[in-house]
């Protein structure tokens, strides 16, 4: 049997909802996500570096967004069912609401904003973009519809004092 | 400067900031409080991004933070995905809806599900149009009213001049299809000019491409974008008129001796009449009768005798002139209007009639004679009396022998 590795992600890792939540169900707080974001962000920070915490989630947003694609967004027709398909699923699992602001398919760049996210929205306002997992996430999933490399951006988030967070995508 | 004055300063500038149309600059004594500046620099800074937004311009990068920021910050990123998805409207893709903005959204989402609709219903009524515009058979054409130029036309008025409809375009129907028939052109311009007077309007065409039929035009004003346009639908009737003249033309001919009959006959000589009136033209009638038709039919029955009323009426189309009209009067009579003729030249011909029809070997019976009565026609132009005066003569020829040409003349006969 091919050595998988513990962690390699795979659907299963999710596990069966409905069997092991048969009465409190497959909703939790946001409390609770940004607990275990944040604490384990902390915890690679402090092992890793900023710059190795900041690469580790990116790069896991975007294999979260590669898997997301293939579990929910197997047949998309066009690039509008495929916005409104993304809209609709962030939405009914709460992670936001997302808005395009701009496309450019010949330049290949977007502008798409994500407001109520689930990992920034409500954040002390610090300074510095903080949805980089985010950023990993969209990437995979552009890249998994359009076949192209996508390289986005966080431009502006709650925790700058914007109450939207705003993303660059370049492809 | 006491507190409560500075106190009074302070509300005054902000007031100022927040209210008044023109800046003021911060008053030095108001920089030194710490935190003012920051104060005066974000009210300014709102100040000119609520203006920057509320002029349209959503372009522009608002810095600063806090709770003032943030709304204006998302009011700027509503208004631009508002912006997005309306030029998505503009290019007909109605795939995406305005959420989470109330009751705005809502209208928002109406409007366009109306417009998505009101441009479908749009769409398939053109399609329709396009369909049976496509498909009518008959030649459709639409030109610009002010100078005929072809606006569109469809496949049934191309294979008319047997070309694409890009080489059609730019050209000037009316040149197209009466290129050397201003009567026509006219008469085709006042069909749709004056559609009361004449709203089918029947033409002969020959057009540019040389190929020429018979046409009915229906034509009716129309308008497209506010402009005016005529649509004119073209059939061609040539099968159907040739049918109709041949149906004119067989009610005009006597289908044994194909000579024209009776009905035709009354016609030609009240035409005659008519022409020749107040005039100094003459014209003379011939009228003549199978001698002894009655015994030939007798003795040899009817079918041979209907192959002598043939051999006879072949004798007179061979013999007459092409201005000459002759008929089969009834029976085994005949009747042959001679235009511009007096009775003296229209005894020549009934003499040379007579001696044709006299040395012709008629199978079955062998010889056949005819007599022959002339009259011409006097001041008074009365067709009915001329007819009479060649009748009566015709029997001067029956009594005094057969086989022979009389002329009346005046009363006489000779």
């Amino acid at each position: 049997m091919e050595d998988l590795g513990r962690y390699k992600f795979r659907w299963e890792l999710i596990g069966d909802l409905s069997k092991g939540r048969p009465n409190i169900g497959a909703f939790t707080r946001v409390e609770v996500y940004r607990l275990m974001q944040f604490t384990f962000r902390d915890i690679v920070e402090s092992k890793y570096g900023t710059d190795a915490a900041d690469e580790i989630f990116y790069d896991a947003g975007k294999l979260a967004g590669k898997e997301f694609y293939l579990q929910y967004l197997g047949n998309v027709k066009d690039f509008d069912d495929f916005i409104n398909q993304v809209q609709k699923l962030l939405i009914d699992f709460g992670i936001g609401v997302l808005r395009v602001e701009n496309i450019n398919m010949e330049q290949k760049e977007i502008t798409l904003t994500v407001s109520e996210d689930l990992d920034c929205s409500g954040l002390p306002e610090n300074g510095y973009e903080i949805c980089i997992y985010d950023e990993g996430f969209i990437s995979a999933l552009l890249e998994s519809f359009t076949g192209q490399s996508f390289k986005v951006k966080e431009i502006d988030c709650w925790c700058t004092g914007d109450r939207t967070c705003r993303f660059f995508a370049r492809g | 400067m006491n507190v409560k004055n500075i106190e009074k300063k302070m509300i005054r500038h902000i007031n100022t900031l927040l209210n008044e149309g023109s800046l003021p600059d911060l008053p030095d004594e108001l920089k030194e409080i710490e935190g003012f500046s920051d104060i005066d620099q974000d009210i300014r800074s709102l100040r000119q991004n609520i203006n920057s937004i509320g002029t349209g311009n959503l372009s522009e990068k608002i810095s600063g933070t806090g709770y003032f920021f943030g709304i204006i910050k998302n009011l700027q990123a509503t208004l631009r995905n508002f912006m997005w998805q309306t030029k998505a409207i503009s290019m007909g893709n109605f795939n995406y809806k305005v959420e989470f903005l109330g009751e705005f959204s809502e209208a928002f989402n109406v409007m366009a599900k109306k417009l998505e609709t009101t441009i479908n219903e749009v769409k398939d009524a053109q399609a329709l149009f396009e369909l049976i515009f496509k498909t009518i058979p008959d030649a459709t054409v639409i030109m610009a009213y002010d100078n005929l130029e072809l606006f569109d036309c469809n496949h049934a008025f191309t294979s008319i001049f047997k070309c694409s409809k890009s080489y059609l375009y730019g050209k000037y129907v009316n040149d197209m299809l009466f290129p050397d028939d201003k009567l026509a052109e006219e008469q085709f311009k006042k069909s749709f000019e004056c559609p009361q007077s004449s709203q089918n309007l029947s033409l002969k065409l020959s057009l540019i491409n040389g190929f020429s039929f018979y046409a009915l035009f229906s034509s009716a004003i129309i308008h497209i974008m506010d402009k005016k346009y005529v649509l004119t639908v073209i059939k061609d009737i040539t099968e159907m008129k040739r049918m109709e003249m041949e149906i004119k033309r067989l009610m005009q001919i006597d289908p044994l001796t194909q000579l024209y009959n009776r009905f035709k006959i009354d016609d030609a000589l009240i035409s005659e009449a008519q022409r020749t009136k107040g005039d100094d033209a003459v014209f003379s009638i011939i009228i003549f009768d199978i001698d002894d038709f009655k015994s030939i039919n007798d003795n040899h029955g009817h079918i041979v005798g209907d192959e002598i009323l043939k051999s006879i009426s072949q004798i007179v189309k061979d013999n007459i002139r092409s201005s000459d009209i002759a008929g089969r009067w009834g029976g085994e009579e005949f009747i042959i209007i001679l235009q511009n003729t007096n009775s003296e030249k229209g005894f020549v011909l009934a003499e040379q009639l007579r001696l044709e029809i006299e040395k012709h070997n008629f199978t079955q019976v062998g010889k056949v004679t005819a007599s022959f009565g002339i009259a011409q026609s006097d001041a008074t132009v009365d067709s009915t009396a001329i007819v009479s005066n060649a009748d009566k003569a015709m029997y001067e020829a029956k009594k005094s022998g057969k086989n022979k040409t009389i002329v009346y003349n005046g009363g006489a006969l000779s």
